[in-house]
């Protein structure tokens, strides 16, 4: 990590800290019937609101329900499509964004033990001093733990990758190198990340703390090294 | 069908496009080194090739240009080698001007070949290749201050004189009293998160997207030091790794573990500190007591200007300095 990366690191833990805190209390206000948005059954709904440090301060709100995968076959398994979109909240503007789409599915589910998948294809804007970019990205997490009638807990580890990014350079930055080309960018980043993921039932309301860490693809440090975002989801 | 219809879409919008670029192909995102592009003015030493350029005639007195960062360029530091009024560095000097190692369009390295100790060998072999046997005069701005300290610290007789322009911290315990101020951490500050959101669309893993990223910080991090918005102070190409590598090489369990300043007492010659009006971090105050450090020292302020006043006030800068070397034997 460089020495700005540290610096970075350090104040932004203290806001980490503050995530943990919140939720350990809230998990200490008692549970009911629990089930995640990960786990919906068919048929059932979720509205989800999620903030945090998850490359900058951010803020989510998303939507997911349970489908059968065979439609009319109760034993099939349980899709669960999800949309989500994310803005960051640091100077609230709509370029600096990210929308995603997929679906999760249990792999594997042993006794207590479940393994999910999650697929999740996105889009997400950036403006900056120096570029303007969109990028076409791809999630891929592996979700494996257990899901209780009143909490769950998984460990979760994931590859993101920008495969397609559109890259205007700034004026700004142009007065640095003017004959730097606008236009696609073919693989411009990817990151890997590892971390867990529980929460807690309230009613209807269910509260999920994530958090974990992440590196480039080629295992680089990066200037936000881990991630811890609060969210609350809403079932119907 | 719809699908047909939208991979049809993408692939003519595409295809209109000029082509889809590598971001980890130099000439893209970022320009050419030295190894990208032999037309550049380059020198092979110490293991590496340096980006750099001479100025004036060579049988005068060798003044050496070092840039700051660590992992800028000298290209902020060249309208010190314009005219101005009636007056140019290289009526009396040899200029040199050189990309340290892994910065500007210098070579690139891996983040092992950054230390003190290297950074320290590639000076003296570029003193020795460019002014044999013969003391040389530093200029330095910013980290450049703080590598013509570390070696007048090392090398005393090598040096006949030198410009110190607004010097980082010489040690750790002048690094420990503003470290505070050194960046602009709010958590809420666009130019933090924009830097961190940026992993959703290039990471840095290889020098190109590296440096390209590097960029992101450059116009407001550093808000106390009042550089200019307008006119920037400009670089080739920033050295990602050279400045990460290169700090990390200097602190220890998060703190600064280096001193430029312990044999300064034995450097009796005259040294100029140059300092800017506005800088609120390393401006006047903080000069006044790094030059402490120096027998014979004395200080400069240039008024009206921020931390990149070499680029934005050339001529008040060039003025002090020309008023200095008057004093330097040759």
């Amino acid at each position: 990590m460089n020495g700005r990366g540290k610096w970075i690191w350090r104040r932004l833990l203290a806001l980490a800290w503050a995530f943990f805190v919140l939720i350990a209390l809230l998990a200490l206000t008692g549970a009911a019937h629990a089930q995640s948005f990960s786990r919906l059954d068919a048929g059932q709904q979720t509205v989800t609101a999620e903030t945090g440090l998850q490359s900058g301060v951010v803020t989510s709100v998303g939507y997911a329900r349970g489908m059968q995968l065979r439609a009319g076959d109760p034993t099939s398994r349980t899709l669960i499509p999800f949309a989500q979109a994310t803005l960051l909240v640091a100077r609230p503007d709509l370029h600096d964004y990210g929308l995603r789409a997929g679906a999760q599915i249990s792999v594997v589910s042993i006794g207590w033990f479940d393994l999910s998948a999650q697929l999740a294809l996105g889009v997400a804007g950036t403006e900056n001093s120096i570029y303007t970019g969109t990028a076409l990205r791809t999630d891929l997490a592996l979700l494996a733990g257990h899901y209780g009638r009143r909490w769950f807990a998984v460990a979760e580890a994931g590859y993101d990758r920008a495969w397609l990014t559109y890259i205007e350079n700034s004026a700004y930055y142009r007065a640095f190198y003017p004959e730097a080309k606008d236009g696609w960018y073919a693989g411009t980043g990817g990151k890997l990340h590892a971390g867990a993921k529980g929460g807690v039932s309230i009613g209807p309301v269910e509260v999920v703390l994530r958090a974990g860490v992440v590196r480039t693809e080629t295992l680089e440090d990066l200037d936000l090294p881990f991630y811890a975002t609060l969210g609350a989801n809403y079932r119907f | 069908m719809r699908t047909h219809f939208a991979l049809l879409l993408m692939t003519a919008g595409l295809a209109a496009c000029d082509g889809i670029h590598d971001p980890s192909l130099a000439g893209n995102l970022v320009p050419r080194t030295v190894d990208e592009d032999p037309t550049l003015p380059s020198i092979a030493l110490a293991g590496t090739v340096f980006h750099t350029e001479a100025f004036g005639d060579p049988s005068k007195p060798v003044v050496i240009m070092l840039h700051g960062g660590p992992g800028g360029s000298y290209r902020d530091m060249l309208r010190l080698n314009d005219r101005h009024d009636g007056y140019a560095l290289t009526d009396d000097h040899h200029v040199i001007f050189w990309d340290q190692r892994g910065s500007g369009l210098s070579r690139r390295h891996d983040c092992g070949a950054y230390n003190l100790e290297q950074t320290d060998a590639d000076l003296v072999a570029l003193v020795e290749h460019v002014s044999p046997g013969r003391p040389v005069i530093l200029i330095g701005h910013s980290w450049g201050g703080m590598y013509a300290s570390l070696y007048i610290n090392r090398h005393p007789d090598k040096v006949a004189g030198a410009v110190l322009m607004e010097p980082g911290p010489l040690n750790g315990a002048m690094f420990d009293s503003i470290i505070k101020d050194l960046y602009d951490l709010d958590p809420f500050s666009e130019w933090l998160n924009d830097d961190v959101w940026d992993g959703q669309f290039l990471t840095a893993d290889d020098h190109a997207r590296a440096d390209y990223h590097r960029m992101l910080g450059v116009r407001d991090s550093q808000p106390k030091y009042h550089q200019d918005e307008t006119d920037p102070a400009l670089s080739w190409r920033l050295g990602a790794v050279a400045n990460s590598c290169l700090i990390d090489s200097a602190t220890k369990d998060g703190k600064a573990n280096y001193d430029f300043t312990d044999h300064l007492a034995a450097y009796t010659k005259p040294v100029l500190f140059v300092a800017s009006a506005k800088n609120e971090v390393i401006g006047v105050a903080f000069q006044e007591r790094q030059k402490q450090f120096f027998p014979a020292a004395e200080l400069v302020t240039i008024p009206d200007s921020g931390h990149d006043m070499q680029w934005t006030h050339p001529a008040e800068s060039l003025a002090a300095i020309r008023s200095y070397l008057s004093t330097v034997a040759p």
